[in-house]
């Protein structure tokens, strides 16, 4: 598969679940994503970790660096996330991290078919961590399709049209990563010989 | 809701459970003298080797149908990578609204990825499922023949 892959499996979940479950105030605290355009996400709750601040209002061609992200509410009340998240760095040598946010689906709903901004998907790699899961929940990326167990960790290409259909009887509750993987413009610059 | 995905052995053997008797009651001929006892240990084998592929057929987490077959070179002729069907069912009470056309068509999609040059399916003579193959482009090939010896 080019736009699934699978990275690890096996990872305990647990804790993470568990600080979820009883932190059930952070599914409400931002509708960024339930409100987005076109509402591909109408039916996800999302707790956010790290984010773009003042998302809605960012504006491309500004000085500010629109891909800088800032910690949020959900990485106080969930430090289980921090072991997955810089292992995950760690294990990719990523060189930043971007955002990091949770997403559920309640069962028999779906993330409806899109593609994310060339702008992100460009310049981050998007992973997804399965916290909960069950067979019947698929994940559509191009024309491959995935069941992500949870414990595992998959590389999701959200360049291409992608789409969630949560077919199981359980509520999907993925993390979801953006690294700023290895990465060289060409060979031969220096720093007082710019490309 | 209702979705197609191909599944692993592990995660449909539970499900599936339930769901064998009433195909078995249905399909298989000389239930008198020859009981349902699946060689699992086989399935488990194939899937080891990649050659186990299943789709189901899910409503809210339920198995309503499966497809099982063999992906392998095919004996006769091993620059032919063959799927062959080995059972295949749809729960009765889902029967009247195209999900066999469905679940082939994802058959055939799986089968077109993973490189598969020819599909072979059968249809038991006393249910006669030629007229779905024959919609989804498939042809009568071969017929099987079956003895009871005593």
């Amino acid at each position: 598969m080019r736009h699934l892959q699978l990275i690890a499996q096996g990872l305990d979940v647990s804790s993470l679940l568990t600080q979820i479950n009883v932190n059930p105030g952070l599914w409400k605290k931002d509708t960024y994503h339930k409100d987005y355009p076109n509402y591909p996400f109408k039916h996800t709750e999302t707790i956010y970790l790290r984010f773009t601040p003042d998302a809605k209002n960012f504006v491309h061609g500004g000085n500010q660096d629109l891909h800088e992200c800032e910690w949020m509410d959900g990485a106080i009340h969930l430090p289980a996330a921090r072991p997955f998240i810089f292992g995950l760095m760690a294990k990719l040598e990523a060189e930043r991290l971007g955002r990091v946010i949770i997403n559920k689906l309640a069962p028999g709903q779906s993330m409806f078919a899109h593609v994310d901004p060339e702008f992100f998907t460009s310049y981050w790699t998007r992973f997804h961590l399965s916290i909960q899961s069950a067979p019947g929940c698929i994940c559509r990326c191009a024309d491959e399709k995935t069941y992500m167990r949870p414990g595992e960790v998959w590389r999701f290409d959200n360049g291409v049209e992608h789409e969630v259909n949560n077919n199981s009887a359980v509520e999907r509750i993925h993390m979801i990563c953006d690294l700023r993987l290895y990465s060289i413009k060409s060979e031969g610059q220096t720093p007082t010989k710019p490309l | 809701m209702i979705t197609f995905q191909q599944e692993t052995f592990d995660d449909v053997y539970e499900p599936l459970q339930a769901l064998f008797p009433l195909h078995w009651e249905e399909l298989a001929l000389d239930k008198d003298i020859i009981p349902l006892d699946p060689d699992y240990d086989v399935y488990r084998q194939a899937e080891k080797a990649g050659q186990l592929l299943v789709i189901t057929c899910r409503k809210e987490g339920e198995i309503i149908g499966y497809f099982v077959g063999f992906v392998r070179t095919d004996l006769h002729y091993k620059t032919c990578l063959t799927c062959r069907m080995d059972i295949f069912f749809i729960h009765p009470d889902h029967r009247k609204s195209s999900l066999g056309i469905k679940l082939f068509t994802e058959l055939k999609n799986v089968c077109q990825q993973r490189g598969v040059r020819r599909i072979v399916l059968g249809s038991k003579c006393h249910k006669d499922a030629s007229i779905l193959f024959e919609r989804l482009g498939y042809t009568e090939i071969e017929r099987f023949y079956s003895l009871r010896i005593e």
